[in-house]
């Protein structure tokens, strides 16, 4: 039998930039964020995902474009169990919806949420066309994981280089932080705000002990983060798996039929319920056990960074 | 439709500072990309881009699974 022709990067992304497009187009603010948005910005990512930011009307217009977006003639349809209802009741105290269109050689992935994780401005003042500012992708990018971490120095360089000071909170390479200290200013405001760069030109292995510092502060926060979802969202799928009523349903049903179980079973901002200043502490330490306590004193505040958070009424 | 980036410079930025910057950010995309992917950032965004794309392509030719897990976070 023949196999479907694939479908090409190039077609998949112009197939998340239109679903954007029309968003935006009806009126909702909307963005891609992430891998994506770090290609647009020249620092390449091998991303076949879609990452997009909604606002609250952004997210009642995306799942209106979403069901009726079809591509080779496949629709969408929520990915596995675990996914939250695309609902800003839910999706506004954290949670992330994530859709797939199956059948196809290739499966488009697209993730939709509406609190960019520790940014520490309201990322709905900050969409450039289809994407997101450069300073929101950069507070995304201090995840978990190591491979994201060059992404941050890489776009803290592009926002120096684009006459953004800012630009300094977001690079964690030593000798990158160095070689721009030569010739671009650094405010008071910005040494105020991230204290590790202060050793900037004073001793070059404390400054590295305190980028290294900062890294896992930001990795374990990241850790906690996740790990606080994860705790709360096992009975929302484990009521969504075990619903005979899902399993094949058409996405209209889907989706009634998780926010039913997410009004049961999901809190909704499981991070404002768990405290944002315990999370911090708690991170805190974590890096205490892989560094010595007196490196966190030059750890930046964290709690700016968890800007848009909120709990929405259910009813 | 795009809107354009205001692009005012800073007093700061110096034409040789700008060309710095360049030297600085390249330097570190050779570090922390490798020189292929370094000159793969800066190429203009179209090449840059079909780049890109053929290398996706090609790795989901060869079996390369892009999937992560679904956590419902992200």
């Amino acid at each position: 039998m023949n196999q479907p022709p694939r479908i090409s990067q190039a077609d998949l992304d112009r197939f998340y930039e239109s679903i954007v497009q029309e968003v935006q187009d009806r009126g909702g603010i909307c963005a891609i964020t992430s891998g994506m948005a770090c290609v647009k910005y020249g620092v390449a990512q091998s991303t076949k995902d879609c990452d997009v930011l909604c606002n609250e009307a952004g997210v009642e217009l995306m799942r209106a474009v979403i069901e009726v977006a079809t591509l080779r003639g496949a629709s969408a349809s929520y990915r596995g169990h675990i996914t939250p209802p695309l609902d800003y009741r839910w999706l506004a105290g954290g949670w992330t919806s994530h859709f797939i269109w199956e059948s196809l050689p290739v499966v488009p992935q697209l993730d939709v949420f509406s609190v960019a994780p520790r940014a520490s401005s309201d990322w709905t003042t900050a969409v450039h066309g289809l994407f997101i500012d450069m300073q929101i992708v950069a507070e995304m990018k201090r995840t978990d994981r190591a491979k994201d971490w060059p992404f941050c120095d890489s776009l803290g360089v592009k926002l120096i280089d684009s006459g953004e000071l800012t630009g300094w909170l977001h690079i964690f390479e030593a000798t990158t932080l160095e070689e721009l200290a030569v010739g671009v200013p650094l405010p008071e405001e910005l040494l105020d705000r991230r204290p590790s760069l202060r050793f900037i030109g004073k001793d070059h292995f404390d400054l590295r002990k305190a980028l290294m510092v900062e890294q896992t502060f930001w990795q374990e926060l990241d850790r906690v983060r996740i790990r606080i979802h994860q705790d709360h969202i096992r009975r929302y799928m484990h009521a969504v798996k075990n619903d005979p009523r899902v399993k094949n349903s058409p996405s209209e049903i889907q989706h009634r039929l998780r926010i039913e179980h997410a009004l049961e079973w999901l809190p909704q901002c499981p991070i404002l319920d768990f405290g944002i200043v315990n999370l911090i502490d708690e991170a805190k330490m974590a890096t205490t056990r892989l560094h010595s306590k007196e490196w966190t004193k030059i750890l930046p505040d964290a709690t700016k960074h968890f800007c848009g958070l909120k709990r929405v009424s259910l009813s | 439709m795009e809107q354009p980036i205001e692009l005012k410079q800073p007093e700061w930025m110096t034409l040789e500072l700008k060309a710095e910057l360049k030297r600085i950010e390249y330097d570190y995309h050779v570090r922390a990309f490798g020189e292929e992917m370094a000159r793969v950032n800066f190429l203009p965004e179209k090449e840059r881009m079909e780049y890109l794309y053929d290398m996706i392509d090609h790795a989901v030719a060869n079996g390369v699974k892009f999937d992560r897990p679904t956590r419902g976070v992200s």
